[in-house]
């Protein structure tokens, strides 16, 4: 075990009192503790003074906070109609499919669908009957038909 | 319920019954915790006002947060993080801090006036005296602090927090707090000489 001198004894009773001392360190500066009461003195004022701090009492504001408080907070605590449900750990998988799906289909819509019309007068021909509600027009754009065929427009009514 | 039965109900229950809408549960937090709170903050921050305006905006976070607390979760911890936190965004702000008079009255952020009194109802005149005397000394050692190191003095005094916790909450490590409390210490054992010598 080294032996402290003054300087390095009181340099470290910050650390006695963090309890942050090796079990060599603690040998030497107890044992410079017991034969030194200058720092024996100093570690009692370190002590007293922390001591000082713990016993600080306890403060109580006579005003009511709780007044204030209570006027900051909504009448009627909001409350969830739906349980919080944990999303599965793979759950974005999923919209990512379908947003996917929804962009194709958009896609298709425009590009194979009746955009990809042969001409103009067809373009309008189509959407004369998009207005008037044609189911069967309809239903072959939403299953992939042909749309730019003669046979759409004979279907379709024109 | 009445006030002194929810007031023996642990924490877990009054979240629950707060997280249902009842009030007076969480009135029930505050009553359990208002004080602690506002006496680490007023040892943070040195200003009763202020001490008194963040405990009213900690309480006020927790109720908009009271969804998220888990019912078997350490309020208390909660309450004293987010108290921590404003305390030091205040500090950080201002980076001056002005130690109030404890029997000065002071306004409030609604400009209402509040006074302020220390606890201590067992004490004699004489004793009353002397702990206000001893008070208000080891408030103004603690004004000469940076507003860092008065901080972890106040967490690791005033709370008993050990310095692993005081470094988690701050998010700073370990070594970087044990270095300020050594610092704060040295300059507060200096400056209370007259009250820790002899």
């Amino acid at each position: 075990m080294s032996r402290w001198n003054c300087e390095e004894t009181v340099g470290r009773i910050s650390d006695f009192l963090d309890s942050d001392l090796t079990a060599e360190e603690l040998g030497s500066f107890n044992e410079h503790m017991d034969a030194c009461p200058p720092c024996k003195a100093e570690l009692s004022a370190y002590q007293k003074m922390g001591d000082l701090c713990r016993d600080f009492a306890p403060l109580t504001p006579t005003a009511d906070i709780w007044s204030a408080i209570d006027s900051r907070l909504p009448r009627q605590k909001a409350r969830t109609l739906w349980p919080k449900v944990k999303a599965p750990r793979f759950a974005w998988l999923g919209g990512g499919a379908l947003a996917a799906g929804f962009a194709a289909a958009f896609a298709w819509f425009y590009l194979a669908g009746p955009g990809a019309a042969p001409n103009s007068s067809t373009n309008i021909a189509v959407e004369a009957g998009l207005n008037k509600g044609n189911f069967e027009q309809r239903h072959l754009y939403l299953t992939g038909g042909n749309s730019g065929s003669s046979e759409f427009y004979q279907l379709a009514g024109y | 319920m009445g006030k002194q039965e929810l007031n023996a109900l642990p924490d877990g229950e009054l979240i629950r019954r707060a997280q249902r809408g009842e009030r007076e549960a969480f009135e029930a937090v505050y009553e359990r915790y208002h004080s602690r709170l506002y006496r680490l903050l007023y040892g943070m921050l040195g200003n009763p006002a202020d001490a008194a305006d963040l405990t009213q905006e900690a309480f006020v976070r927790a109720y908009d947060k009271l969804d998220q607390l888990q019912s078997d979760g350490h309020m208390y911890g909660w309450l004293r993080r987010t108290a921590v936190n404003l305390g030091i965004d205040m500090i950080r702000r201002r980076q001056t801090v002005r130690f109030e008079s404890l029997d000065q009255p002071f306004e409030n952020e609604e400009g209402g006036s509040m006074a302020m009194e220390a606890e201590d109802p067992s004490a004699s005149p004489l004793e009353e005296l002397e702990s206000k005397t001893l008070q208000a000394a080891v408030l103004e050692a603690m004004a000469t602090l940076t507003p860092d190191h008065r901080a972890v003095v106040a967490m690791h005094y005033l709370e008993d927090m050990s310095v692993d916790d005081v470094a988690k909450l701050l998010e700073v490590p370990p070594g970087t707090v044990k270095s300020r409390l050594s610092r704060a210490r040295d300059a507060m054992r200096r400056y209370l000489s007259d009250y820790v010598e002899g």
